[in-house]
């Protein structure tokens, strides 16, 4: 069996308007992922031993099972609670549930990041804790985190393909549906691959110049 | 001095603090007149620091009140009982107070300027141009008006402990808090720093404590010395008085070791 190469031509156009789906799953799922973690380690340092037990299990319990179950769980078991969603917000919950748990590991650390003495200096400004965090601690803890939360876009961008076992028509499911027709495989899975490579490694070069440039600034501050 | 007459604006009774199983602050009873300067000194460990961190709200007292104009600070009463304070109220008394560092704690993802301006904008409400307006001069005062613009990092030690002086006095306490802040300065820098509150204790009348090692500016600037050692206040007394005729063996011995190095 040989590479067609008109065949691939052909199908293209439709795997390319698929790449879309693809990127709607990874930008709500890392938007979901960014604002969930930052509320569950908030809820982690709030000082309610309720709170901080609760959700420091959540986060175990996300973490510690797959994301393939927790996306079927979502997709087949939700419905028989009577939630249903649609596939594609399905799938974004899914992405931003488990990353979210990640990246509130990140946020930990960006926040420890941050010495002791800027948050005397809050105290001494008498800031309110909304104030405190906001404009005095994140705005310095969140920029050694970016090159952090690029690679984990990166990761969750090529977790996107498990969206397809939820039926959901990205890149994957829809070479899935091309072969599916045609009965040949060898065309359309390359050419999914070779996307996700053409995607992946301009992003990851990014994301090194990032940490470089983010380096060079803390070496001329401090 | 009619002192008795008149209420202190900061008043500590029986303060106790300790880490671990070490002690730091012993039953510390200590009263503040408006406009007073004053100075600690005393050895590493005598808990001068730990001092202005309680009153700063830093830390908590394991025993004993603070008071500042009457109110309590950090407790409330509920009750016969005295309880932890966290809302309103504590923001209302601890918004009288001011601190400077010994690291300078500038933010360093804000100018000078807006280091200056955020805490009279998001804390007092005061509007942006007021607020930059008064940020402004008090750059000027400490000498810093062209600097508005740079970073934290772009500044030497001693320009951000200037501006860091500013930031607190944006805030117009009515005490302001001295923690050793010349102390993590190259000596060249020392002087710069030391002249801004000399000019500042001469303009305002802004009560301060003063944490320092450097024992000429003490004399000099404060009105009233404490001796601390132990976590006690083993002296108190006017500058003229405690260096050059100290009561105590201890102040003695600490002045005579300080002075004659």
């Amino acid at each position: 069996m040989s590479f067609d190469f008109d065949y691939a031509w052909q199908i293209l156009p439709v795997l390319l308007q698929a790449t879309l789906v693809t990127f709607q799953a990874t930008l709500g799922g890392m938007l979901l992922a960014l604002v969930l973690g930052l509320m569950l380690e908030l809820l982690r340092r709030s000082g309610i031993p309720p709170v901080v037990y609760a959700t420091r299990g959540a986060v175990s319990f996300i973490r510690g099972t797959p994301l393939l179950i927790q996306l079927y769980f979502l997709y087949y078991v939700l419905p028989l609670y009577g939630l249903t969603l649609n596939t594609l917000t399905t799938g974004i919950l899914g992405l931003g549930l488990h990353y979210g748990a990640y990246l509130s590991e990140v946020y930990r650390a960006g926040i420890d990041g941050v010495p002791k003495g800027q948050w005397e200096a809050a105290v001494a400004l008498n800031a309110s804790r909304f104030h405190t965090w906001a404009r005095l601690i994140l705005p310095q803890a969140v920029p050694p985190m970016l090159p952090v939360f690029g690679n984990y876009l990166i990761a969750m961008f090529k977790d996107t393909p498990l969206l397809a076992t939820i039926t959901l028509l990205e890149l994957l499911g829809t070479a899935q549906a091309e072969a599916a027709i045609s009965y040949r495989y060898l065309e359309p899975y390359t050419l999914v691959g070779l996307i996700f490579l053409v995607l992946s490694w301009p992003s990851a070069s990014l994301v090194r110049l990032l940490e470089k440039r983010i380096n060079a600034e803390n070496r001329n501050g401090r | 001095m009619g002192a008795e007459s008149r209420q202190p604006i900061l008043s500590l009774r029986g303060v106790s603090k300790s880490y671990g199983s070490v002690q730091i602050l012993r039953e510390i009873d200590l009263d503040v007149g408006a406009g007073q300067r004053i100075a600690l000194i005393g050895p590493s460990g005598s808990g001068k620091t730990t001092l202005l961190r309680l009153v700063m709200t830093l830390e908590t007292p394991e025993a004993g009140t603070i008071e500042v104009e009457g109110e309590l600070l950090g407790l409330r009463r509920a009750g016969d009982r005295l309880v932890k304070d966290r809302g309103a109220h504590l923001r209302s008394v601890r918004g009288k107070i001011g601190m400077v560092f010994q690291h300078f704690n500038l933010f360093p993802h804000m100018t000078a300027l807006q280091n200056i301006m955020d805490g009279p904008v998001h804390v007092r409400g005061l509007s942006k141009e007021k607020a930059r307006a008064h940020a402004l001069d008090l750059l000027s005062k400490v000498g810093l008006r062209q600097k508005a613009d740079s970073y934290p990092r772009q500044l030497s030690g001693g320009q951000q402990q200037r501006v860091a002086i500013a930031r607190a006095l944006a805030m117009e306490p009515k005490i302001l808090l001295f923690d050793e802040i010349t102390s993590a300065l190259d000596p060249e820098l020392v002087g710069e720093v030391l002249t801004i509150v000399r000019n500042l204790a001469n303009e305002t009348g802004t009560t301060m404590l003063i944490v320092t090692h450097e024992m000429g500016f003490a004399r000099e600037v404060a009105d009233r010395v404490l001796f601390m050692e132990g976590g006690r206040i083993v002296e108190d007394g006017d500058p003229e008085q405690v260096f050059a005729n100290p009561r105590s063996e201890r102040t003695k011995a600490f002045l005579g070791a300080v002075l004659h190095r």
